[in-house]
């Protein structure tokens, strides 16, 4: 296929047989790299699967998402151009996996959530809406800014490795999950559906679609650790959260969770040099004497445990208080 | 229904695509312009990159990466629906990856955006706080070991250093700052913790781009590490009165080499220093580098 040709096809019939054509070549030599029961939604890469792929590549991606425009306005060749379709072939079966471990993440916080004590049941809109006990406040659906608030909390939630054929991976510790909810809960104070925690899984797991693929190929997959270890280093996030003040725990997991400085020292309501000390002090004075001795992998394994600590302290009233402040300051710009 | 007649189905329902900015070869760059650019012995693929700012004396600009993965967009990224770019497809703007380019390595101009957008764009770059901006960013970048966008954004900003080499070779030469720091004034390590303060404000608000910004703060700051940090002002402004030459001589350079953390980096000549996290900086003797490479020696 000559390039200038199917751009001539292009201008003329936006997808003709041409690129119908390339696009079935690129999904049958991506596919088949991928176990067919996690990315083809068959048991096997036969060929109802590959056209299945080949109408969402289309549908999806080239016409939903107007990439087809994209391919043709950045290409200036046919191999650039096939470069750009394989990577829209590969965004559409790495989605296709984020949807299967959204969807079986939201299994399973339908069952933890009806499990807890804690939580209540009631409707809006025939949806089943869970709610902390003790929350006063009526449901409303959940907004841009607030979703994105809780992803920046969750993402600090340690991932566990999925394996390469695991359809459905855990990808919590059942601790960590737990957690992982009450924060949501929290933050969501007039209660959350499913169909919220469905926004905030697929945001959480946004960096998975440029990379899953990769890792998926390579069989490798996160970090790992030993039990001993993770023993020895709770036993140090202990101590270091012990000397931990509330502010010293938010500057913790703003950073963590990758957030400007700036944003994190308005949060504070200091000023940014001040921020810059005090994160210093943390860092410097408190957290380092104690995870000099960890190896890299190690001081992850440290982070994750300070992380979750943290997290749960999130509900203390100094963290609540916290919590109102980002809404304000945040309302206020 | 056969494959032919879904498509034809939706085909019949999509809108006719028009592009009222679009341009082959246009002679002259914009602020605000969106574009396609490549190198110039068309060997490697191009990217779209919407111009920063433009130096229309000497044919060139500053362009930050555009990306239609929005995955890949960060906390300093900026996510545009087609109403604000006359594109049909939603775009995210790289505000930590940018690089000077040629007007002549613009193969077309597709669209433009207007300057409420520019000043967020803008804004993604300097790391000044902008509403606009913070409502449509992308998730924040955590910790390499943490999120898995780092190989995806490395390779992303191989591809922009490629192209933006010979535009910042020449700068280079004609002593025009890059914004980098002076490796030497690390080595003096009395000094590190409080260069790295200073740098971070400089980076919180100017980032270098705006030299008013920097001006008003310039003397807050200590003059050793102003005279060595190379301000990146905007490219018609000539920085001799604020900053002394880069330090680029080949000692240097590779010693900043061997404190670059990020493994992206490692082949990058120059690299621009994001913040410094004691945790690893202490343990490892060297600080955090941001994945964002400028120049090449």
């Amino acid at each position: 296929m000559i390039f200038s040709r199917l751009r001539r096809e292009y201008e003329r019939e936006v997808i003709g047989p041409g690129v119908l054509r390339e696009v079935h070549r690129a999904s049958l030599v991506r596919a088949r790299k991928y176990p067919p029961t996690i990315y083809g939604l068959s048991s096997s890469w036969d060929k109802e699967a590959i056209e299945d792929l080949v109408q969402d590549v289309v549908v999806e991606r080239l016409l939903g998402e107007s990439q087809i425009d994209y391919l043709f306005d950045v290409a200036r060749n046919l191999s650039d151009w096939r470069a750009l379709l394989d990577r829209q072939v590969g965004i559409t079966l790495a989605r296709r996996r984020v949807r299967t471990v959204v969807d079986n993440l939201l299994d399973r916080a339908r069952r933890a959530l009806r499990k807890n004590d804690e939580v209540v049941t009631s409707k809006f809109s025939r949806r089943t809406v869970f709610t902390l006990r003790r929350s006063n406040k009526p449901y409303r659906p959940l907004t841009d800014q607030q979703i994105r608030r809780i992803v920046e909390i969750v993402r600090v939630v340690p991932r566990l490795r999925p394996g390469r054929a695991e359809r459905t991976p855990s990808l919590y510790r059942r601790r960590d999950f737990e957690i992982l909810l009450g924060s949501v809960l929290q933050e969501a104070e007039g209660g959350i559906t499913v169909r919220d925690l469905g926004m905030i899984f697929e945001e959480v797991f946004t960096d998975w679609l440029p990379a899953v693929l990769e890792l998926d190929e390579e069989g490798s997959f996160g970090k790992s650790e030993s039990p001993e270890a993770v023993v020895e280093i709770r036993e140090t996030a202990k101590q270091i959260i012990e000397k931990m003040t509330k502010e010293d725990a938010i500057i913790f997991h703003g950073r963590l969770a990758g957030l400007p400085d700036v944003e994190i020292a308005r949060l504070l309501g200091i000023s940014r040099p001040t921020f810059i000390k005090r994160r210093n002090i943390l860092f410097n004075d408190v957290i380092y004497p104690l995870a000099s001795d960890l190896d890299e992998e190690g001081q992850d394994v440290l982070l994750e445990q300070i992380a979750m600590a943290t997290m749960e302290r999130r509900g203390s009233d100094e963290h609540d208080f916290l919590a109102k402040r980002y809404l304000v300051q945040t309302a206020l710009g | 229904m056969s494959m032919t007649s879904w498509l034809s189905d939706i085909l019949s329902k999509r809108p006719w695509v028009e592009y009222p900015w679009s341009q082959p070869n246009p002679d002259d760059v914009m602020p605000g312009d969106i574009v396609i650019v490549g190198d110039m012995d068309l060997s490697k693929p191009n990217r779209m990159v919407v111009a920063l700012d433009s130096d229309s004396d000497r044919r060139c600009f500053l362009g930050a990466l555009v990306t239609n993965e929005l995955s890949l967009a960060t906390a300093d990224a900026l996510i545009l629906e087609p109403r604000e770019t006359d594109l049909p497809y939603k775009i995210a703007v790289l505000g930590g990856l940018t690089g000077y380019l040629w007007f002549v390595q613009v193969d077309k101009r597709l669209g433009v955006i207007t300057e409420e957008v520019l000043d967020a764009v803008v804004a993604t770059y300097t790391g000044a706080e902008n509403k606009f901006q913070k409502s449509r960013r992308g998730v924040p970048l955590q910790y390499p070991s943490w999120d898995l966008r780092w190989p995806a954004l490395e390779q992303e900003s191989q591809v922009l250093h490629e192209l933006a080499r010979n535009c910042t070779e020449k700068r280079r030469n004609d002593n025009i700052a890059l914004p980098y720091i002076d490796p030497q004034l690390l080595v003096d390590t009395s000094k590190r913790e409080f260069l790295l303060e200073n740098y971070d404000i400089l980076e919180d608000r100017t980032r270098g781009f705006a030299p008013s910004c920097i001006r008003e703060k310039i003397n807050t700051l200590d003059r050793d590490f102003l005279r060595a940090y190379s301000i990146l002002l905007s490219p018609q402004d000539h920085p001799s009165d604020l900053v002394l030459e880069p330090a680029t001589n080949e000692n240097e350079i590779e010693w900043l080499r061997r404190y670059t953390r990020a493994d992206g980096l490692q082949k990058a000549p120059f690299v621009k220093i994001a913040g410094c996290d004691s945790i690893k900086y202490k343990r490892n003797k060297r600080a955090e580098f941001l994945y964002e490479t400028i120049g090449e020696r």
